[in-house]
């Protein structure tokens, strides 16, 4: 196997092994954390003295590296190990699977995205060893604590920035591949309920992320220019003025990273809901029941998670208006949770289940699935999230939906598709023991937790909450958690072990082991290099299981007839063979789309923008309408000079407008002409700084001067990422085919129309206001 | 609609009407307390991001319903076009 690949399957392993062992570090992680609260101040046994003296003090825990654990445990987890495994690797590897492709739609880019995920990773990990260790400030990076904290928080800005580039561009690679690279008679109503569930998460990812990029951008401008977007006036540190202007606000990093975090929820849960729909039906020989139904409640789930995010804010004091609002949207988006957890539960009934390994997992997914989202209805309303917001309620709630949740269900995935990557069973006694060992040990480790929250015990206490009265009681159920934490670590063995001897040493299968009907399985074990010998038509949906009057009782997605199944290789007629071999560039507009690849790839890349720019704009409004006072612009800043940068980005769109309607050497002189432009703007931009740092107007001076430095800045970014696309695209012309040339023009017009659009709403908001 | 379904969406519009007032649901702690800077603050930013969710949300849903109409117009042995390296 390369380890420089663009083949969708490789790039699906390489995330599947790099999120697994991120899965085992932040395992180890908590396993610290949880011998802290089940013996405090008594040694870690074994490795206590191994983890330096800025960490443990005579091999007791500190506890400035027990905060470090906590927010490096959240981190991994949530965006370094089970996002990666549930997306990255089961998206990678299957979808093109499932929908009869050849490959991603951008093989390229989906490498890229996996290079940046592992980058990230490697950026985070690496601030454990700087001067104050990794960030220490929470997953969540709540300010002003993470504005003060040490350079661990830096880093894990810098980490997370890498990570939403990749995430962004592995999620307009899905969107892509599912809507245009769909095989012939594969419509939407015949896709697997597990390709729905990777698109919507997708889309999530796509317009979810930006803000907290915006977000971290922000952040580090606080850490790094001095600016104060989130630090309110006043703040007084160990009794001491903290030097900064003021004028931020504490709640805007909330707004802003909630705005990802809980459509994060979703994005964990659906891809889960994707794997236990094709793993049951598959296990109870009965299509799912209320196919449609769990579609339009995932498409209304994905819709309905941008608007639910501010009931993590409830104590924030945002006022009665958005309290009332957000808790409404909250109960309303239980409903399509429920819908499609209650059609995987009716899908059960009346088949003759098949209890495999990955039937086991898909099935105790269920109820622990259930009891997450149950106990998250009283965090939806004030009135009962007020008294449990922070404790170890929250946690176990959000553990339930994720570990015994999500975990489950990847696991399953893992048992059920391991076949077709290997051509391997994985052992099913060593699969049961990893069952039921981890089903004991997560309920052990978790379920205590709701104990101690309707308590009244906070999370994140390096005493567990001992010092208090309300959480002096619960030393046995510590001692009971961290003793399920290591059970669960020694059935993790089993897994480890069943994975790797069984890649060697498994039994050989057939190509369809679990006599399942997707695409997937009508391909060899593992597949070949572009996944299929012929393109496969599809004929049908993809639950066909105990149809009436077929021979067998599943009948796979490309027989056309419904009399028997033939053998392997036999169900085809040969479609184009020109298809499957290569990837060749077009322009070509899918007939139902109505657009190409790249088009439908730029468009996706511009919605994720516009949330980016969206979320500063968000910014500004909360920090100008909150301000006691606001700077007119004109009177700070130069209209003269922002009325010239308008005028040369109108030109310059103008200039590549046309180029896109030229011949090739006009088209080259236009994207040089539109190229010096960008650099004159640029320019006129330094100057612009120049001039007003000479006059002391620096980032750290106002709230005003931060959002108008960071803004513009982000602004000529684009600006310099436009120009090096251009420069790229002009070399490019009479080197590269004619289509690839007008698939690149076409993106910059797009490119640079949206550039002018967001600069002409900075001028109107900072100098002309 | 019939008049069973006219009932149901008078009920859930109802409940919806009744769930969003600040009187039933509102939080304890901020309950009738003035509004003020920070929570104005807080309210432009909800609503700034809102509508620009909600209109890239309805972009989208304008592309799937255009995407629907072509699906049922198209024969749907369509084959995809090809993308790039």
């Amino acid at each position: 196997m390369r380890i420089v690949s663009t083949d969708h399957k490789v790039i699906g392993l390489q995330y599947l092994f790099t999120s697994l062992a991120f899965l085992l570090l932040g395992f180890l992680l908590i396993l610290l954390v949880r011998w802290q609260l089940a013996f405090p101040a008594q040694p870690l046994p074994l490795i206590g003295s191994l983890l330096g003296r800025g960490n443990t003090s005579g091999g007791i825990m500190l506890p400035e590296f027990f905060t470090q654990l906590g927010a490096m445990h959240g981190t991994i987890m949530v965006f370094l190990a089970v996002v990666p495994l549930a997306v990255g690797a089961f998206g990678n590897y299957l979808l093109p699977l499932m929908i009869g492709a050849p490959d991603m739609a951008f093989p390229r880019l989906n490498a890229l995205s996996y290079w940046l995920y592992l980058a990230a990773g490697l950026v985070m990990l690496a601030s454990f060893f700087l001067p104050g260790g990794a960030a220490n400030s929470g997953w969540t990076a709540y300010p002003p604590l993470a504005i003060l904290a040490t350079g661990g928080q830096t880093a894990w800005l810098a980490g997370m920035f890498l990570l939403i580039l990749s995430s962004l561009a592995g999620s307009i690679n899905t969107i892509v591949t599912v809507l245009q690279l769909r095989a012939p008679g594969l419509t939407m109503m015949r896709l697997p309920f597990f390709v729905w569930a990777q698109l919507v998460t997708a889309f999530l990812l796509l317009l979810a992320f930006p803000p907290l990029q915006g977000a971290a951008v922000l952040q580090l401008m606080d850490r790094l220019a001095g600016t104060s977007f989130f630090l309110p006036s006043g703040l007084v540190i160990s009794g001491q003025p903290l030097a900064v202007s003021g004028g931020g606000s504490p709640i805007l990093w909330q707004h802003l990273f909630w705005f990802l975090a809980h459509p994060e929820v979703y994005v964990l849960i659906l891809p889960a809901f994707g794997i236990v729909a094709e793993v049951i039906a598959s296990a109870t020989r009965r299509p799912l029941w209320g196919y449609r139904g769990m579609v339009g409640a995932t498409l209304f789930m994905g819709a309905m998670s941008f608007l639910v995010w501010a009931h993590h804010m409830f104590l924030t004091g945002m006022g009665p208006t958005m309290s009332g609002f957000f808790q409404v949207t909250t109960m309303i988006i239980s409903v399509p949770s429920v819908v499609i957890l209650s059609s995987l539960l009716l899908s059960l009934y009346g088949g003759s289940i098949r209890f495999t390994v990955p039937a086991l997992f898909a099935l105790a997914f269920l109820p622990m699935f259930g009891i997450g989202g149950l106990t998250g209805l009283p965090l939806g309303l004030a009135a009962s999230d007020i008294p449990l917001h922070d404790t170890n309620y929250v946690i176990g709630h959000f553990h339930y939906v994720v570990a015994p949740g999500t975990m489950f269900a990847l696991f399953a995935g893992v048992y059920y598709w391991f076949p077709k990557v290997t051509g391997r069973q994985m052992h099913t006694r060593l699969g049961q023991w990893h069952f039921w060992g981890t089903l004991i040990a997560m309920n052990g480790v978790f379920m205590p937790m709701f104990i101690q929250g309707l308590a009244g015990v906070n999370r994140r206490l390096y005493d567990g909450g001992r010092s208090y009265a309300y959480g002096a009681s619960f030393d046995a159920a510590y001692a009971g958690q961290w003793w399920s934490a290591v059970l669960l670590g020694v059935v993790q063995l089993f897994f480890i072990a069943n994975l790797f001897v069984s890649l060697r040493r498994g039994a050989r299968t057939s190509n369809n082991p679990w006599q399942a009907v997707t695409l997937e399985w009508t391909t060899t074990s593992p597949p070949p290099a572009h996944n299929f010998e012929t393109t496969p038509t599809v004929h049908r949906g993809a639950y066909e299981y105990s149809v009436p009057g077929a021979t067998a009782d599943f009948v796979p997605q490309d027989q056309a007839g419904i009399e028997g199944v033939p053998g392997p290789g036999a169900r085809n007629p040969p479609h184009d063979a020109s298809h499957h071999a290569v990837i060749p560039y077009t322009n070509d507009r899918r007939p139902d789309t109505g657009v190409s690849n790249v088009t439908m790839g730029i468009w996706l890349f511009l919605a994720s923008e516009v949330m980016l720019f969206g979320a500063m704009f968000s910014a500004y409004a909360l920090l100008r309408v909150s301000a006691p006072a606001w700077p007119n612009g004109w009177e700070l800043l130069s209209v003269t000079r922002g009325l010239t940068n308008t005028g040369l980005l109108i030109l310059m769109a103008a200039a590549i407008w046309r180029a896109g309607v030229a011949t090739s050497a006009q088209a080259r002189r236009r994207l040089w002409l539109s190229s010096a432009i960008a650099c004159l703007f640029l320019l006129n931009k330094g100057l612009e700084y120049r001039d007003e740092i000479a006059l002391g107007l620096l980032p750290s001076t106002s709230t005003f001067l931060a959002t108008y430095f960071t803004l513009t800045g982000l602004h000529a970014l684009h600006v310099a990422a436009g120009l090096i696309a251009n420069l790229w695209a002009a070399a490019g012309i009479g080197r590269v085919a004619g289509t690839l040339t007008a698939g690149r023009l076409h993106a910059l017009r797009l490119y640079w129309a949206f550039v002018d659009v967001v600069w002409l709403i900075i001028l109107v908001l900072l100098y002309l206001s | 609609m019939n008049a069973p379904r006219r009932a149901v969406a008078a009920v859930f519009g109802l409940l919806t009407w009744a769930g969003a007032g600040a009187t039933l649901l509102a939080c304890p702690i901020c309950f009738r307390i003035e509004e003020g800077p920070v929570s104005n603050g807080v309210v432009a930013a909800v609503a700034t991001l809102m509508g620009v969710t909600v209109a890239v949300l309805a972009a989208f849903g304008l592309f799937i319903r255009r995407f629907v109409r072509a699906e049922s117009r198209h024969p749907a042995t369509a084959a995809p076009p090809q993308s790039p390296p």
